[in-house]
């Protein structure tokens, strides 16, 4: 997986491609812990991202809990494996999806 | 060891092979190059050598001659009276001989005048006769004392010649001969008193000018080396005294000369590599046997202690030292690594121990006894999981609420290994409680008070995926709740398996307060209901697609008429011969219910 991070004043654009999962997410966690402080929009493209696990979902809810903190929190460009993936396990109720 | 021994036979026969090769060709190239550098530096040698041996020779003639008082005046006669002269020249002082006459008889004349010591005044005072019986005598003698310088100093001729200015010519006054030769005027034999040599070299014109003129003087080339040396003049002539030696011979010595200078240096080469091979056994090769040695044995049996005090105990110096002690820290570093390995190998067995103890715990959790309710005849059901590690996050449960009602759980943990298999053993036995401490709960509120129980002991932000269902086994009626997990599937009868989307409510843990949906569905006498988690249709083949639910449900409708277990079984092979060889990241778990109904009814 590879992570292409952007930040803007206060607004943080994450562009994910790849795969998500048990051994990739660590990374993803790494790079919110350090550099999410201060930030007040999250924004997250996932329009190369492939596939998401439950460890992936885990690191979503937890800057999802963050965000929720200190501003925003949004997600574009995501495909349909994980749009089912994200609607079957409840989290399509609890992200913002654009 | 029969092998290594061989080989270090080989490779140390190398080594002073190939120094000793190295010797013998440096040997080879600084022999010949001796040779010709020795050749020329003797040729000079040999020259001024036989240029002073001769000139000393010449000396002696001189003092010969010059030891008889009256020389020049014999020398005088000679020349003036070589055709009267009655010349003995091999009189040799032997008895008999015609000189031995003559002295007697002259001394007998002139018992006053010693031969030997006559002076010119006491001479000239003779008769005629007398003094011609005189210069023969004396003559006679020098010819004798001469033939004995030639013959102790063994050189080829040995004369006087006369010459004047121009020198065009040689006179030959007198000669020194070996015993018996020939004394004749042909080249090569040895000339009478008298005999005449017209000289055309210039080389030999200027060899005798200088011997005149100046000092004694050696001929360069020509068959014979000639030295002239000057004696005195006689007749308005130069006289000089001749001495030739065979130009071959000198070479000859040229050449021992040489060849003994070079034989001197390749043999001190040859014992100076031989030292240097000595050394070299001495110094290195002994002391690099016995490192290696000790290398083996330690490589062998381990025993860094033995190998540490006979390496100290060689008491090695220069290189071989250093290499010695290089061996002994390497030993060392190895006996560290060693212990360290081990007890690292103790510590991963331990863990490994634990971890499979976890794992079958973990399982032993799991209702395993099928069927389960052998008694009844109303409901079968089967469950499996496989762990992708040791331990992992999914589980399946089943347990009676009561006489009629069955709950059915399957439930899948975020992450993986051991923390995943802690949650999912917490989410297990909360569940259980939450559903048996009443009964007459709705499925909604069971997830509710659930979601509750976990978020608060949840810091880790682990979150579970749960689908509840509660089947009345007088009915068929179940009432479900889903929280977040994947569809169930289910075949009523008559039908084939069928994807059920029933209403979703958030992942357990994820978020406090979240509110769940519950819905009720029938299922027939003979249905059969499949419940999974994601590592069923997420299961991977090496070409990274995914098993996918459209393979499963169609794995499913083949297997539909088969018992609980051998419809788990089809799914499990469909999904090993999908994977292959891949490797697999997630849990496998599954659990289907026959429900056959009241047969009575």
């Amino acid at each position: 997986m590879t992570i292409n991070k952007e930040i803007q004043d206060k607004t943080m654009t994450l562009k994910l491609a790849g795969r998500l999962d048990t051994t990739t997410s660590p990374e993803l966690e790494e790079e919110l812990k350090a550099s999410l402080d201060g930030i007040e929009d999250l924004r997250m493209d996932f329009s190369e991202l492939e596939y998401i696990s439950s460890a992936g979902l885990r690191i979503l809810l937890a800057a999802q809990k963050t965000m929720n903190k200190q501003g925003t929190m949004s997600i574009t460009g995501v495909n349909d494996t994980i749009m089912e993936i994200f609607e079957i396990t409840g989290f399509s109720d609890i992200l913002t999806i654009k | 060891m029969g092998n290594q021994e061989e080989k270090e036979k080989k490779i140390r026969g190398g080594i002073i092979a190939q120094v000793a090769v190295l010797f013998l060709m440096g040997t080879f190239v600084i022999g010949l190059t001796t040779f010709f550098f020795e050749q020329f530096v003797s040729e000079g040698t040999v020259k001024s050598q036989l240029s002073s041996m001769l000139d000393s020779i010449a000396a002696e003639v001189i003092v010969t001659v010059d030891e008889y008082p009256a020389n020049e005046w014999l020398l005088d006669y000679w020349y003036e009276n070589a055709d009267e002269m009655d010349i003995e020249y091999d009189a040799d002082y032997r008895p008999g001989t015609e000189t031995e006459k003559k002295a007697a008889q002259f001394t007998q004349e002139h018992p006053d005048i010693q031969i030997e010591y006559a002076t010119t005044e006491q001479i000239t005072s003779l008769s005629a006769e007398d003094q011609k019986l005189y210069a023969e005598i004396v003559y006679s003698w020098l010819i004798t004392r001469i033939n004995e310088i030639k013959r102790i100093y063994d050189i080829d001729f040995l004369y006087c010649v006369l010459t004047d200015d121009t020198y065009s010519y040689q006179y030959f006054l007198f000669s020194a001969a070996d015993e018996g030769a020939k004394r004749g005027t042909e080249f090569e034999e040895v000339y009478p008193i008298g005999h005449v040599v017209q000289v055309d070299s210039d080389e030999l014109k200027n060899g005798m000018r200088t011997a005149a003129k100046t000092d004694g003087f050696l001929t360069p080339t020509g068959k014979y080396r000639d030295y002239y040396k000057y004696l005195n003049d006689v007749a308005g002539q130069t006289a000089l005294i001749g001495v030739s030696y065979d130009t071959s011979r000198m070479m000859d010595r040229v050449n021992r000369q040489t060849v003994k200078d070079t034989v001197n240096v390749v043999v001190g080469l040859v014992v100076l590599a031989a030292l240097c091979l000595l050394l070299l056994l001495v110094y290195v090769l002994h002391p690099l046997r016995k490192i290696q040695r000790n290398i083996r044995m330690y490589t062998k049996n381990k025993d860094r202690e033995m190998v540490t005090s006979n390496l100290r105990e060689l008491q090695l110096v220069n290189e071989m030292g250093q290499l010695s002690e290089d061996v002994i820290t390497l030993a060392e570093e190895i006996d560290n690594y060693l212990e360290e390995i081990q007890t690292i190998t103790e510590e991963k067995q331990r863990i490994s121990a634990e971890l499979s103890l976890a794992s079958r715990i973990q399982a032993d959790m799991l209702p395993s006894s099928f069927p389960p309710y052998p008694e009844r005849t109303d409901v079968n059901l089967y469950a499996s999981m496989t762990p992708a590690k040791e331990v992992g996050g999914d589980y399946y449960d089943f347990f009676k609420v009561d006489e009629n009602h069955i709950a059915l759980v399957i439930a899948d943990v975020s992450g993986k290994g051991i923390p995943a298999s802690l949650f999912m053993m917490i989410t297990k036995i909360m569940a259980e409680n939450a559903v048996t401490v009443d009964s007459m709960q709705s499925p909604a509120m069971i997830m509710e008070k659930l979601n509750e129980q976990i978020c608060k002991h949840n810091k880790e932000e682990m979150f579970v995926t749960l689908w509840l269902g509660i089947l009345d086994l007088k009915t068929g009626r179940v009432a479900a709740s889903n929280a977040g997990h994947e569809n169930p599937i289910l075949k009523q009868p008559g039908g084939t398996f069928q994807v059920l989307h029933d209403k979703h409510g958030f992942v357990l843990g994820g978020m406090e307060g979240i509110k769940y949906n519950e819905y009720e569905f029938m299922m027939e006498p003979d249905s059969k209901l499949f419940l999974y988690t994601d590592g069923v249709p997420e299961a991977t083949n090496e070409n990274n697609e995914l098993f996918g639910m459209d393979r499963l449900v169609d794995t499913l409708r083949d297997a539909q008429d088969e018992t609980p277990e051998g419809i788990l079984n089809a799914v499990n092979n469909a999904v090993e011969e999908f994977t292959g060889d891949a490797l697999q990241f997630d849990d496998l778990t599954m659990l289907c219910v026959h429900y056959v109904g009241d047969q009575n009814s």
